[in-house]
């Protein structure tokens, strides 16, 4: 009996260590996991990021921006609400989206102006006679989209496309690229898809509101020989080295942008809005489709430093 | 004495493996609600200099990717480990084309990954076939009438959809498209389909200077 009761001991804490030990070993990996995904959370640069609307400030409000959607004929049902910080297109805005008829709808709105930034609407409409073609399809636009917000006074000529779907249907899309004093402003753009019968589909006004003084302080030439000074110095992968070494041509262009960092982790995805000299050191491959690949150096066009980089992957 | 000798070790020897047994049951048991918050349901490359991109896709899809242990990944691995065995394949990294237009991606060793290389990608461990694949790298996406590419490779050997490049593409043009792709894909759970037109409200070069196509079924990521 005594043996009994003391193999029984025996396996008990046999069976109580291996438990603890499990226990402790399960511990030990979630930490591991977690430890893992903080780091990448903070590792990983994105270009734009969630906002909790419980902390942020806003000036528009849910019900506000919900407002502002039904103002153009919408009736948002059960609304889902996500607050996001765009880095990439300098906005802080509401993404709205609903399903209607088994339709996915999306509106942006930006959550300290209240402008319908952007709409996506995958319903099926009515066919009703064809009103737009590619002639008018710019006014159109132009007429819609001041029926929903502002049109920028100083909104060049678009390009206006024509695009025919899988199953036959036809949109029309009408694009404006930001230009200041005639320089392009990189991710500065508003775009409207219509239909024939003039209903918006997609729409996203992204114009971006800066102040800059466009007159560079150095030349192109300058720009170009600063680029190609520079260019030894940075820490660059062979393949990107080689192709500045062996560049067939050289030009710079004069761009507004966030100068882009995708090789310093140390900072962020990208950099303060300013005017740069964007040096393209390119390649053109022969074949029968040619392809054009480059480097391009950025260079701020007052104060004449390296801020960023690009190139063709 | 000897019959009962043998019998009493036989039950010691069963009683332990059974406890032992128990034990890592109950081991796998605990670790397992940990371990499929994160399940490699994805396989996912950044070869150098595109890692910044393969982690912002890890961070979506929590895919197996760790630049540390999986830097530069070779044609072979690619092929023969990679390839085979994902459910959802990313890869991010530089590509090109033959003078004919046949194009291909490049490992991590250089070595060309072309059409003819991608391996049989039905009936994959759990999966019953591989349900999208992006190689965002230049001219990914650029099918050919006159020959087998790789999106007709993709799809023609089990992939239900692929994603490419048409064109040559400026990387920070893909970084941006692709942050904003899984995020509709992954996050807001929309289709492949859903996914690219929301993103490409957001990056219209994407389409006007990168030629961003999607090839085969219009599936969801999130299963």
């Amino acid at each position: 009996m005594r043996i009994k009761r003391m193999k029984l001991g025996r396996y008990s804490l046999i069976v109580v260590a291996l438990l603890i030990v499990a226990v402790a070993g399960s511990y030990a990996i979630a930490d591991f996991q977690r430890d893992r995904e903080s780091d990448e959370v903070a590792s990983a640069r994105h270009t734009f990021e969630c906002l909790d609307p419980e902390i942020v400030d806003t000036e528009v409000s849910r019900p506000e921006a919900i407002k502002i959607i039904e103002k153009i004929g919408y009736k948002p049902n059960n609304p889902e609400f996500v607050l996001i910080r765009d880095y990439a297109l300098s906005k802080t805005y509401w993404e709205i989206d609903w399903v209607e008829a088994e339709n996915s709808l999306f509106f942006d709105i930006d959550a300290f102006t209240g402008e319908i930034l952007g709409i996506f609407d995958s319903s099926t409409y009515e066919s009703k006679p064809e009103e737009v073609g590619l002639e008018n399809a710019p006014e159109i636009a132009r007429e819609k989209i001041e029926e929903i917000g502002e049109f920028p006074a100083e909104a060049g000529e678009p390009s206006v496309e024509r695009l025919e779907e899988e199953d036959g249907e036809v949109f029309y899309r009408i694009f404006w690229e930001q230009k200041i004093e005639e320089i392009p402003v990189v991710r500065g753009f508003m775009s409207v898809t219509i239909d024939p019968a003039g209903n918006i589909r997609y729409f996203s006004k992204f114009w971006q509101n800066i102040t800059i003084d466009t007159k560079p302080k150095i030349t192109e030439e300058d720009a170009i020989e600063i680029a190609r000074q520079k260019a030894p110095l940075v820490d660059l992968p062979e393949l990107l080295r080689e192709r500045i070494d062996i560049a067939e041509n050289i030009y710079a262009n004069l761009v507004i942008k966030k100068p882009f960092h995708p090789l310093d982790e140390n900072q962020p995805i990208y950099g303060e809005c300013s005017l740069i000299w964007e040096v393209i050191f390119e390649n053109v491959e022969g074949g029968l489709e040619p392809t054009v690949s480059f480097v391009a150096l950025s260079i701020d066009a007052h104060s004449g430093e390296l801020v960023g980089m690009d190139y063709t992957m | 004495m000897c019959r009962k000798y043998h019998k009493f070790t036989a039950m010691k020897i069963f009683k332990s493996c059974a406890v032992a047994l128990m034990s890592i049951l109950l081991l796998v048991l605990l670790n397992g609600g940990i371990l499929n918050a994160s399940t490699p349901w994805s396989d996912c490359h950044g070869i150098d200099p595109f890692e910044e991109e393969a982690e912002i896709v890890e961070d979506y899809t929590g895919a197996y990717y760790n630049a540390f242990y999986l830097y530069n990944w070779s044609e072979n691995n690619i092929i023969q480990a990679s390839l085979p065995v994902a459910d959802i394949w990313y890869f991010s990294g530089h590509g090109g084309q033959t003078w004919y237009g046949k194009n291909y991606l490049v490992a991590g060793d250089g070595g060309h990954i072309m059409p003819e290389d991608i391996p049989d990608l039905h009936n994959q461990h759990e999966f019953a076939q591989m349900r999208f694949a992006y190689a965002s790298a230049c001219q990914s996406g650029d099918p050919d009438w006159w020959q087998n590419d790789l999106p007709e490779a993709f799809l023609d050997n089990g992939a239900r959809a692929y994603m490419g490049w048409a064109d040559t593409v400026a990387y920070g043009i893909a970084y941006d498209f692709t942050d904003r792709f899984y995020y509709y894909a992954i996050n807001a759970a929309q289709n492949v389909e859903q996914a690219k037109a929301n993103a490409l409200l957001k990056v219209p070069e994407a389409e006007s200077e990168g030629n961003i196509q999607l090839f085969g079924e219009n599936v969801n990521l999130i299963p």
